[in-house]
């Protein structure tokens, strides 16, 4: 990992970050099939985020279980 | 200027996070980082930003489609986080031109974290700049601003850690 340049290393963490947010949607999904896609959205948004920030980003929306 | 684990990332080893933290002027204009950030954004009142700046405080804007989240820090008036943002240096991360943190900043600011709240997380990201970037880090630099900060005994352990290690 050293050898790879900043740029890359951002990259992969940036990927990183992109895949924990799938796994987190997919883990949400399978725990509750019924869930429709924007509540598997806030769901995950609650889970990364807490519920604070979730409650401000998303002001309209009621918070979901995960 | 980019700061915290993406720069860590950028100058020492790999972090996956969910937050970009940006160190702004306290001269910056509260509407217009609002109506910067206006469309597709959470973004604090305007009040709440002027608060901010006038604090030299901190507030979050929130993407809302991709969640990614930004800690907009305001710059503190001391003679070390000046010279921090005096030495910022260009850089391009995702494809975007930047200001980062450079590698010394950068593990002299996770030090004071790494002290003020015990985390192992900085400590591991201070131990990855301090490996990758042994042969480019001037550590003069680090050695005249560890005292000020109070954080010279845990630079010490680290680095004695990593040299160790290495």
């Amino acid at each position: 990992m050293a050898s790879l340049s900043g740029e890359e290393r951002v990259r992969r963490a940036f990927q990183a970050s992109e895949d924990l947010f799938e796994l987190s949607a997919a883990g949400v999904r399978a725990r509750n099939p019924a869930y429709t896609e924007r509540q598997v959205f806030l769901a995950v948004a609650r889970l990364i985020h807490g519920d604070e920030v979730t409650r401000l980003a998303w002001p309209d929306e009621a918070l979901v279980d995960a | 200027m980019v700061s915290g684990s993406v720069a860590s990332t950028f100058h020492g080893e790999i972090r996956q996070t969910q937050d970009v933290d940006l160190v702004i002027e306290s001269t910056a204009h509260p509407e217009a980082l609002h109506r910067a950030f206006s469309a597709g954004f959470y973004t604090p009142p305007v009040d709440s930003i002027r608060t901010e700046l006038t604090a030299r405080g901190m507030f979050n804007v929130i993407d809302l489609e991709s969640q990614w989240k930004a800690d907009l820090i305001v710059c503190k008036d001391r003679p070390f986080s000046r010279e921090e943002f005096r030495r910022r240096q260009p850089a391009t991360l995702a494809g975007v031109d930047v200001h980062l943190v450079t590698v010394e900043d950068s593990i002299l600011s996770k030090l004071e974290w790494a002290l003020a709240t015990g985390s192992d997380r900085q400590r591991r990201d201070i131990a990855g700049m301090l490996h990758s970037g042994h042969d480019r880090i001037d550590y003069g630099y680090l050695d005249r601003w560890a005292p000020d900060l109070g954080v010279q005994g845990l630079l010490l352990e680290i680095r004695s850690a990593v040299e160790a290690e290495d």
